[in-house]
């Protein structure tokens, strides 16, 4: 079983954007769980002083995957989620 | 498939064009897209008609302006250099004032990308000053509202607005980085190496970017459109009946200035709304001194200050919400004395 780790990150409480973020990755992890991919989906605070040491300062809402920052200020959609998880692979 | 791609490419961009081809036109032939009714217009009609025309009147000129606005909004936010901007705007140099106030406002429009920015100037010791005047400027500055006031308040007021705020907000960094409680606050954060190594943004093919900001576009109209139709609701019963005499003999003059920052300050209304809001006032006889620091009321208002608050304490706050309110002040003046009268 391949293992992906996704990082939602977004201000706390989170915002309209970030929720939208986070239901399509969790889209794309049903997808893949059937294919015997495991995305492990985390939610990471941006102005916490530990994403802005591992990353610096981020457009929100912000998706990283496996510690990479791939995408900020804007909501990918389900189809460009699943392309960057598949590209990580 | 190539050519699939080209021909939608080619639709979304006659799209945009479409909207800045119009607006073009409407300013050059000064073709007024501003509302029109009075307050005689309107208290004449029943009551449940009062919003519907206000609104009929906005919507018949302010389609226009609005679609622009919106389509430009969602072209900046997409193609907005953003990790260029977020590299100068935390050097700690002097351009990181500049960079601040000269790009901040092309993609801000909502508070949730603007206060964790902020936060992440402080936090990585961008240096408080800098990330105060982004405050300041983004919401202040921000491309719909200043498409929206150049059209309903006019470019002359427009442009002092975007003037004085981006004068303001430097000083006001400036000025609170000076203050011991600033320099003491700046020293808790040292500054952090560069992390490029961890971004590493995708890459899109243009069709799929400009979708990206039609929708993005799309979804700020789907946000602001609904408060902006309520606000109005209450604006044209505002403009109704609201007696004309407090708002002359209370919004003219040096105290109309003064009163009209303190009013525009704790009232909490999203910029939209502040303009229109503005325009009813200005109908009823609000000078134009008192409409620049109307305008430039808003920095100070609760919500902000408080969540300002969490992250840098309250001395800060209320020095940057008092010199804020200063610079309204005295923006106004300035306004009022030399250009457009008190």
């Amino acid at each position: 079983m391949k293992k992906i780790v996704a990082e939602v990150i977004g201000p706390d409480p989170p915002c309209v954007n970030c929720t939208a973020v986070k239901r399509n990755v969790e889209a794309v992890a049903k997808k893949l769980a059937d294919e015997g991919i495991e995305v492990e989906i985390e939610r990471r605070n941006i102005v916490s002083e530990e994403v802005i040491q591992k990353y610096g300062i981020l457009f929100s809402p912000a998706l990283a995957v496996n510690g990479v920052v791939k995408i900020m200020g804007k909501v990918p959609d389900v189809r460009m989620v699943e392309r960057l998880i598949r590209e990580a692979l | 498939m190539e050519t699939k791609r080209a021909l939608k490419t080619i639709l979304m961009l006659g799209f945009i064009l479409f909207f800045i081809v119009m607006m073009a036109r409407a300013i050059i032939g000064a073709y007024t897209l501003t509302p029109k009714s009075t307050a005689e217009d309107l208290r004449g009609l029943p009551l449940w008609m009062i919003p519907l025309v206000y609104i009929w009147d906005y919507a018949q000129h302010g389609w226009l302006c609005l679609g622009f606005a919106f389509a430009v909004s969602g072209v900046f936010a997409e193609f907005i250099p953003q990790q260029f901007m977020l590299r100068y705007m935390s050097s700690g140099k002097p351009t990181a004032y500049l960079i601040a106030i000269l790009l901040s406002p092309v993609f801000c429009v909502c508070s949730c990308t603007m206060v964790p920015i902020y936060a992440g100037l402080i936090y990585a010791g961008a240096g408080i000053g800098p990330a105060l005047a982004f405050l300041y400027v983004a919401p202040a500055n921000n491309l719909l509202a200043d498409i929206v006031t150049v059209q309903v308040l006019g470019w002359q007021i427009a442009l002092a607005d975007i003037v004085a705020a981006g004068i303001s907000a430097v000083l006001i960094g400036y000025i609170v980085s000076r203050t011991p409680w600033g320099r003491a606050f700046e020293q808790r954060y040292s500054k952090n190496p560069s992390r490029a190594a961890s971004v590493e943004l995708v890459k899109q093919p243009i069709d799929e970017r400009l979708w990206t900001a039609l929708k993005f576009g799309g979804h700020l109209a789907k946000q602001i459109l609904p408060l902006f139709l309520i606000g109005l609701v209450i604006v044209s019963y505002f403009q109704a009946f609201f007696p004309e005499e407090l708002v002359k003999a209370y919004l003219t003059g040096p105290i109309g200035v003064v009163l009209a920052a303190l009013l525009a300050g704790p009232l909490y209304t999203p910029t939209l709304i502040e303009v229109a809001l503005g325009k009813a006032l200005v109908t009823l006889g609000m000078s134009p001194g008192a409409t620049i620091a109307w305008l430039m009321g808003q920095p100070y208002d609760l919500p902000n200050s408080l969540s300002n608050y969490r992250i840098v304490g309250w001395r800060i706050v209320l020095i940057y919400d008092l010199l804020a309110f200063a610079f309204a002040v005295a923006s106004g003046l300035i306004y009022g004395l030399l250009v457009g009268g008190l």
